[in-house]
């Protein structure tokens, strides 16, 4: 019985001699495996899944880019497994500098876009405040305190007796939370 | 997400973020290959990477020649123990740097080995820099390395061309290699004309120059190299 880094190794060469199809069936077939990889990784980063398929894509076209540099004489899975490995890592590094970047939302831009929401529909509000049921029952109360109900911060701050930083602080962590629940 | 929004989700394809679906994307580079397929393959890394070291080489040979010229009493250098150490030194190098190249190129080239061969690059490298603060810095030396630095300007470009087809686990260290290679082929060409024989006018000058080559070869070679 064929495994699967010799079937793989076989499609690869079929496809070298023009087999349309055999690469059609090893690409399919490393994304499959690949998909459960990236999933796998990206979740231990604390990253968003959403972003997987995206990273699967990049992989498959690393590999095809790339697939000369696959030397027949020696195995197929190692060389598989380090175009993986080398496109997971760039995503990786891409997706956690753009979570840095995206979490910084200045605290005055938010109330508009949460009580004025003309754009969206009936259905996002539910979805939203289903979100919201999702954290802790502080950082709800101080979403709800600046968005829903308008108030500032030194009112918020004076009611929850705490600093005006330290709001600041569970607002954004809010924020982070409800951005990673919403892709997920 | 609402429990019917998930399972419409579930039921759709796979998607990118740029809503290219995956299957589609697999014809497609599938069709992409097959068309490829019609065009005749320009020949493995190996074959190429030896045209371009060729073609290089011939070009500064070239230039080595139609310039200051070969010396008169070439042969007999090259018989000597200094050829050995010009010409010998230099082919031994340049016969290592092309087996480390052709290697570095492939994306599962072992991880353990391209650390050796930079630390052993950087030791080499920091080695050769002492040896020439301890001798002196002359105007002699510094022209000798000023020369081969500048005929490795004409053996890395095409190089490094053909390592674009690469796929480098690390960009630089292959950048380093390529650049060992398109500097001992310089160097070669260059003792077909340098007139000093005395050994402390090869060492460490021939070797610091080519780690000059390696050091620029791999700050070009992160940038243009990575995939």
């Amino acid at each position: 019985m064929i495994d699967r880094e010799q079937n793989w190794a076989l499609l690869m060469q079929a496809a070298r001699q023009g087999d349309r199809k055999a690469y059609e069936r090893l690409l399919a077939g490393v994304a499959e495996a690949v998909r459960v990889i990236v999933r796998r990784r990206l979740a231990r980063l604390g990253l968003s899944t959403s972003e997987a398929e995206d990273v699967v894509q990049e992989v498959l076209l690393g590999i095809h880019t790339k697939r000369d540099t696959w030397d027949e004489s020696r195995p197929f899975l190692p060389w598989v497994h380090a175009v993986a490995r080398h496109k997971i890592t760039d995503a990786a590094r891409r997706l956690r500098r753009h979570a840095r970047l995206h979490v910084e939302i200045p605290i005055e831009d938010w109330p508009g876009q949460l009580t004025n929401p003309v754009q969206e529909s009936d259905r996002n509000l539910l979805d939203l405040e289903r979100l919201l049921a999702r954290l802790p029952v502080r950082q709800q109360r101080i979403v709800q305190a600046l968005t829903f109900e308008g108030a500032c911060v030194r009112g918020v701050a004076e009611r929850f007796a705490m600093s005006e930083g330290a709001v600041r602080v569970a607002f954004h962590r809010a924020l982070v939370r409800l951005a990673a629940a919403s892709r997920t | 997400m609402s429990r019917s929004t998930e399972l419409l989700f579930a039921s759709l394809p796979p998607q990118g973020r740029d809503g290219m679906n995956t299957d589609r994307l697999i014809e497609r580079l599938a069709a992409d290959a097959h068309a490829q397929q019609r065009r005749p393959r320009a020949g493995g890394m190996a074959l190429r990477l030896a045209l371009a070291s060729l073609a290089g080489f011939s070009l500064v040979v070239a230039l080595v020649l139609l310039g200051p010229g070969q010396r008169s009493d070439l042969l007999s250098v090259a018989m000597s123990s200094t050829g050995a150490l010009k010409f010998g030194g230099s082919a031994l190098l340049c016969t290592l740097a092309f087996g480390a190249t052709k290697h570095l190129a492939a994306p599962d080239f072992s991880p353990m080995l391209q650390r050796t061969l930079s630390i052993f690059a950087a030791l080499a490298t920091a080695m050769m820099i002492w040896w020439a603060a301890t001798l002196g810095v002359t105007a002699v030396s510094m022209g000798c390395v000023a020369s081969i630095v500048g005929l490795a300007a004409f053996t890395l470009p095409a190089i490094l061309w053909v390592l674009r087809a690469g796929a480098p686990q690390h960009p630089g260290l292959l950048g380093g290699a390529a650049g060992v290679l398109a500097g001992s082929l310089a160097a070669f060409a260059f003792a077909l004309y340098c007139p000093l024989d005395a050994t402390a006018s090869i060492l460490p000058w021939y070797p610091l120059a080519i780690a000059m080559v390696s050091l620029a070869s791999a700050g070009i070679a992160s940038r243009v190299l990575a995939w």
